[in-house]
């Protein structure tokens, strides 16, 4: 077999494969004992139809056609691996001789979107910088001392107290458009006598949460405030609106202080078992940051390095992945992407518009990092990836085998080998250091 | 009026075992009910320009046939197995 490959536009590879008369001969005598089977000729017991007779009555397509499906499936693998084409989409196929012929060959095409071929060749100039993993301070150990006793903090009435951050705080609210010259509309566009909210985290519109801050119980209070122009309902976007607020209730968190009674809450035997845990817990983050950072950088600088178009077929792909996300974070949060979509007045082309350089950022860095998997020869392997199945399985409570036959199933587990050998590059890539 | 070669001469019959008598250098046909070994010979030697050694024929007979009330039969036919001089061949049975 000759393999000649050659790179077209648009990602396109072209694959000419040659095969030899002799081996033509083989196949198209193996095509005719399948095909002869297949067809009932007058006179003749099934399959004993001589092959001129067969030839001549039933016609000699359908042996060559048989044989080209042979062929082609036995050589299109060989082929690609040969060429090192890797393939991202179906291939066009076009038989160019059958090599029926007198020592003639048999010869076909394949135009196939493929990834592309990508060298680097040296690179090791981006991994000379070291990895540098950040002290922390006192301060930053304080801090996160503060954020576990605070997880552990009670919800305390504090009705007497004005409204401060952190506290849990349910509202009667109602909140009405302003017109142009400040007057409020008669209907409210929300109105609510149970809201409630946790002053500062941000989940109310912006610019609430300050105004809540002070107020007391029970004390009816008007606060205007202008709607984000980035908010995705176009009917408030930009919009005065005023809201009537009155706080019902007023919980603050009572935060226990961080001696050994918090040590033992959490189950450590001492409140220096606790800090060295939280210490530990600290610096793997940083040390996590770090990397992630430097394997930023590198992949940034491997990305100026190297041109290549990216396979459009892959680009739909991500895309496609890209919106399902977005819709089950929507689910997620009891909505729907129609559901918001009719709000912001978005169609499916200007939501895929906006989220498409996004994917071919996130391909090309996929088709970089599998390039430096191949390079460096970094694999994923079978045990591994059954391994990372059994772990999930743990963790959502299922049989192994079950999760693993319903991802088979979606033809997921390419996707997480593929994620595996992503996360493997990266940190290769995060903490190599060439001298 | 004589006979054409061709009223003679109906049809080559293509089988599983005419085509294992080609071997032998035999070729089979279905020909006139009423032609003759010497006029199937003659035949066959104008039509394929072969010489012919020996002609065998033999009688097919017709099926009973029936359709509801009425009975009846297919034709009789009248096979010729015609042996042919070393050498000679007849393409009409695609033996290459």
């Amino acid at each position: 077999m000759q393999v000649v490959a050659e790179r077209l536009p648009d990602s396109v590879a072209k694959i000419s494969v040659t095969i030899d008369h002799d081996e033509v001969m083989r196949a198209s005598d193996q095509a005719f004992q399948r095909v002869v089977m297949k067809y009932n000729v007058r006179g003749f017991r099934r399959g004993k139809v001589p092959r001129h007779i067969f030839e001549r009555l039933v016609g000699v397509e359908v042996i060559f056609q048989a044989m080209t499906e042979d062929l082609v499936d036995r050589y299109y693998r060989p082929a690609l691996q040969q060429s090192g084409v890797d393939p991202v989409a179906d291939p066009k196929l076009q038989v160019e001789s059958l090599g029926m012929g007198e020592g003639e060959p048999f010869s076909f095409v394949i135009e196939v979107e493929a990834k592309p071929a990508i060298e680097f060749g040296d690179y090791s100039d981006l991994l000379t910088e070291p990895l540098v993993v950040p002290e922390f301070s006192e301060q930053e150990m304080e801090e996160a001392m503060q954020a576990v006793a605070r997880s552990v903090g009670q919800l305390v009435p504090a009705d007497e107290e004005p409204v401060a951050y952190g506290n849990q705080i349910v509202l009667d609210l109602k909140g009405y458009l302003e017109d142009g010259d400040g007057n409020p509309q008669e209907e409210p566009f929300v109105e609510d006598e149970d809201y409630t909210v946790i002053v500062g985290d941000g989940t109310t519109v912006e610019g609430l949460d300050q105004k809540l801050v002070g107020l007391r119980l029970g004390e009816p209070t008007t606060v205007r405030l202008i709607y984000p122009e980035s908010h995705p309902s176009v009917e408030l976007a930009g919009k005065p609106v005023r809201f009537l607020v009155t706080v019902k209730e007023n919980k603050r968190v009572d935060v226990p202080a961080i001696d050994e009674d918090l040590a033992g809450m959490l189950e450590y035997e001492s409140l220096a078992d606790l800090r060295r845990a939280v210490a530990e817990r600290l610096a793997q983050s940083l040390e996590e940051q770090a990397k992630e950072e430097r394997f930023r950088r590198i992949l940034g600088k491997l990305k100026e390095r190297v041109s290549f178009e990216v396979p459009k077929k892959l680009i739909e792909t991500a895309l496609r992945q890209r919106v399902q996300e977005l819709a089950a974070n929507f689910v997620s949060m009891n909505l729907s992407l129609e559901d918001y979509m009719d709000s912001a007045q978005r169609d499916q082309a200007s939501l895929e518009a906006e989220i498409r350089p996004q994917a071919e950022e996130l391909v090309r860095e996929q088709l970089i990092l599998e390039a430096i998997a191949k390079l460096e020869g970094l694999t994923v392997e079978d045990n591994e990836v059954m391994e990372f199945i059994q772990l999930m399985a743990a963790r959502s409570r299922q049989p192994a085998d079950q999760l693993l036959r319903a991802m088979q199933e979606n033809g997921e587990i390419q996707q997480i080998r593929d994620n595996m050998l992503s996360g493997k590059v990266a940190a290769y890539l995060a903490t190599r250091v060439v001298a | 009026m004589s006979k054409s070669a061709y009223d003679i001469i109906k049809r080559p019959i293509v089988t599983e075992a005419s085509t294992d008598a080609v071997t032998l250098n035999k070729y089979t046909f279905e020909v006139d009910r009423k032609a003759n070994k010497v006029e199937i010979r003659e035949a066959i030697e104008s039509i394929f320009s072969v010489r012919v050694v020996k002609v065998n024929t033999l009688w097919r007979r017709g099926k009973p046939r029936r359709r509801g009330r009425s009975t009846g039969r297919t034709p009789d036919r009248k096979k010729a197995v015609v042996t042919l001089a070393p050498g000679d061949t007849i393409e009409v049975f695609g033996n290459q």
